[in-house]
């Protein structure tokens, strides 16, 4: 039942972040929804995910990916950031 | 347990969406890298339901593959794409 709560809440946090990735009209307003609402809800699926099956090999195995996504989202979503505004696109984010 | 394999399928036209209609290449990035993570989410899903846990194993690969390739096209582009200067973007477009 822990597993079905974490999975759910997992799931309602990434349609959110994807409808805001849809809906939103600027790019560094896409970048805050999507990162921090795909990796929350992804971290909270692979505890749900932990939670439904309580063996060793894959309580470690998702725990590295959980830890490795939390490390390189907020890199990638720094990299995209600074390359939009150093980048010669800096005047048409708001195309939509 | 298979509704949570069709919600996390369904997620991926709406990213679709914004990855072939996004109007810069950091939009297009950005959609990848979620789509990258919902791919990583439905390989975890399948080895918890094959119950063989080196399925993990290449969903932590796929991980490591798409954070690189993020990266280095990003690397790329900064290189191919100079950063002009502020007064010519101005009397270009303005």
């Amino acid at each position: 039942m822990i597993a079905y709560f974490f999975i759910i809440i997992g799931l309602v946090i990434m349609l959110f972040g994807i409808l805001g990735m849809i809906i939103l009209p600027n790019f560094l307003l896409r970048i805050h929804s999507s990162t921090k609402c795909g990796v929350t809800g992804a971290i909270n699926i692979l505890i749900g995910f932990m939670f439904y099956s309580l063996e060793l090999d894959f309580l470690l195995r998702m725990g590295l990916i959980m830890i490795f996504l939390f490390f390189t989202a907020p890199i990638i979503a720094h990299s995209l950031a600074v390359f939009h505004l150093q980048g010669r696109n800096i005047d048409q984010g708001d195309e939509e | 347990m298979s509704w949570v394999l069709y919600v996390l399928l369904l997620m991926i036209p709406p990213v679709l969406y914004r990855l072939i209609r996004g109007p810069l290449l950091e939009d297009r990035l950005l959609a990848l890298n979620v789509i990258a993570v919902l791919i990583i989410l439905i390989m975890s899903y399948h080895s918890l339901i094959y119950e063989q846990s080196f399925y993990l194993d290449i969903a932590l690969v796929y991980a490591l593959l798409s954070f690189s390739e993020i990266l280095a096209i990003i690397k790329f582009s900064h290189i191919y794409s100079p950063v002009p200067e502020k007064d010519a973007t101005i009397e270009t477009e303005g």
